[in-house]
């Protein structure tokens, strides 16, 4: 990597820009600022007595259940006997400590291999974390999550349980795997890693692929999303780009897998007659083992979360494509003018100018060249000088050569 | 009345060093902000109010590491920060930079080719990923100081320290990537 020799020279570059001091501030209610600097000291004042108090509450309370802990411990049996008869019934955990039942519903030829053990996957067989799922290339199988989450895991598929607990994580090794996912409560997650995406279901439809690397499309990528319902925020590379209903990831690819209309044909929204209702219906395929690089996050807008900003992509941020521009050549033409100037030709000065406010008019240059031309006609011309100045004003109405092009304009008349 | 008397009368909810306190730190809260946009924002007035208020309700955090107004500086900016930041506006800054360069300046701006190339470097300024674009233009145009850009941007010192080296990188590669200007810059380039 060389050393970014290149931002050391711009931010050199931008420094010698001075900052514009002339700018006169308004003059602003002094009374008013005094009088909001005593409210702000006013409100800390009262945020600190309430942060006192609450400390102040909070030793009480432990002071207290020591005192009570300390007299509990001295008179145990009798406490035990009392607390005994009147304890109410054990509340059932809740569900946040819960973990999530995964059980298979259908097993096929299928064998689930947890650490030091396997068995074949038989109906009512509860997986774990850690748990690994090997699906007969002949057979599929399809598990049910207590959420009331189904998966149907394709034939020679292989798939881990990650997590079972309110983040339910998935890694799919090889093969496909569609998902009806439940509505999913505020501190649940629903995720199926592959080899080199991330996909997150957030109450959409949206289908992912894995598919063989086309360096025609999207860069290589072997990811291809389809989005059915909302709008998805597709990560990958260090960039971002929003997926609509209807549109596919990356733009201008061919058709994705084989298997894609077969999925697609799949997915399907239960209607809420259904007892379960599926918030998100993803379908993902994979093959294939290596390290994650893509991102993708499913939600009903696209704004990526703070966290997972394109920082976390870093390493594979990619710089955009090689372009050229036509600044040498603008940079030239200007120059030529310039240079015209100075030498006394003035006619050629115009022409230059000419030149360049008719073939790069959209130069950062070009207001330049439009109040260079207007100075150099003053003195050739003064009606076209007098026209060049209309012409600035019109382009350039609060443009730096605005009094000189007024002046011009007013001398005329 | 010196800072360190000021600072404790503040810390003890004192109303009446309120504008002894406005009259010590505004011209700094100004100066920071006429820093930061290179002209009198249309915000200005209110990010002043607004970097005043957090002064106030921070001044309990503020050690005496560095100067009063260093500290001042840092807290506006991250005030300055933030509010672009709500507003999903953070290329505003960079935009000022090429304000500043349209207008007839003294010293190098005043070279319109010049002014041609830093038009085009605020231009990958402005396509760049924001947080990397902030870290580079406070710490290496307006020569904020790692511990400051931590403090600006709300994040550690090593979290900035890894957004400045990724916004160099890539500010890198993007005049890489262009060879005119490229060549331009090392000729024009310090």
């Amino acid at each position: 990597m060389n050393s970014p020799r290149y931002a050391r020279l711009i931010a050199e570059v931008f420094k010698r820009g001075e900052p514009r001091s002339r700018d006169t501030l308004p003059r602003s209610n002094r009374d008013e600022e005094i009088a909001l600097i005593e409210d702000a000291m006013e409100t800390l004042r009262r945020r600190t007595g309430r942060l006192r108090m609450a400390a102040a509450c909070s030793v009480a309370a432990a002071v207290a259940l020591a005192t009570f802990g300390a007299w509990r411990s001295a008179h145990r049996a009798p406490i035990t006997v009392v607390a005994l008869e009147k304890a109410p019934a054990p509340k059932a955990i809740p569900a946040a400590a819960e973990p999530v039942a995964i059980a298979i519903a259908s097993g096929g030829g299928a064998i689930v291999a947890a650490p030091g053990s396997s068995a074949p996957a038989v109906a009512g067989l509860t997986l774990r974390a850690g748990s690994r799922l090997i699906v007969d290339p002949s057979a599929g199988a399809t598990l049910s999550l207590s959420t009331g989450t189904h998966l149907e895991v394709e034939p020679g598929s292989q798939l881990a349980v990650v997590e079972d607990s309110r983040a339910q994580i998935f890694a799919l090794n090889a093969g496909s795997l569609r998902a009806d996912v439940a509505k999913l409560a505020k501190d649940e997650r629903f995720i199926v890693r592959t080899s080199d995406a991330e996909v997150e279901v957030r109450g959409t439809s949206f289908l992912v692929d894995v598919v063989p690397s086309d360096p025609e499309c999207g860069s290589g990528t072997t990811t291809r999303v389809t989005v059915f319902e909302g709008v998805v925020a597709v990560r990958a590379s260090g960039r971002e780009e929003s997926v609509a209903r209807g549109e596919r990831w990356p733009r201008g690819c061919r058709s994705s897998s084989p298997a894609a209309p077969a999925a697609h044909a799949a997915l399907r929204r239960p209607s809420k007659d259904e007892p379960r209702a599926s918030a998100g219906t993803m379908h993902t395929a994979s093959s294939g083992a290596a390290a994650p690089h893509a991102t993708i996050a499913a939600a009903a807008t696209p704004a990526a979360p703070e966290n997972q900003s394109a920082e976390t992509l870093a390493p594979h941020a990619s710089l955009p494509a090689r372009a050229s521009s036509t600044l040498a050549e603008e940079n030239n033409l200007f120059a030529d003018g310039m240079m015209a100037r100075r030498s006394g030709n003035v006619p050629l000065a115009i022409e230059r100018m000419e030149r360049f406010l008719a073939r790069y008019p959209a130069s950062h240059l070009a207001e330049n060249a439009a109040a260079e031309r207007m100075r150099l006609l003053r003195a050739l011309d003064p009606n076209r000088a007098a026209a060049a100045a209309r012409h600035y004003l019109q382009r350039y109405p609060g443009g730096f050569a605005r009094a000189e092009a007024e002046a011009m304009v007013a001398g005329r008349r | 009345m010196d800072d360190s008397q000021l600072l404790a009368a503040m810390r003890t909810g004192d109303k009446s060093v309120a504008s002894v306190f406005h009259d010590r730190v505004r011209p700094q809260v100004d100066r920071t902000l006429l820093r930061l946009f290179r002209r009198y924002d249309v915000d200005h007035e209110d990010l002043r109010q607004l970097a005043l208020i957090e002064l106030v309700m921070t001044i309990g955090k503020f050690r005496g590491e560095c100067s009063l107004d260093s500290w001042v500086g840092a807290i506006t900016a991250r005030i300055v920060f933030k509010h672009l930041r709500r507003r999903q506006a953070e290329r505003r800054l960079f935009g000022a930079l090429e304000r500043e360069d349209a207008a007839p300046a003294s010293g190098a701006g005043s070279d319109p080719l010049v002014r041609n190339l830093m038009q085009h470097a605020t231009r990958h300024l402005h396509s760049m990923e924001p947080n990397r674009a902030w870290a580079f233009f406070l710490h290496d145009v307006l020569g904020y100081e790692l511990r400051e850009l931590a403090q600006i941007m709300g994040i550690s010192v090593s979290a900035a320290q890894s957004r400045l080296v990724r916004g160099r990188r890539e500010l890198h590669g993007r005049f890489a990537g262009d060879p005119e200007l490229a060549d331009l810059l090392e000729r024009m380039g310090p």
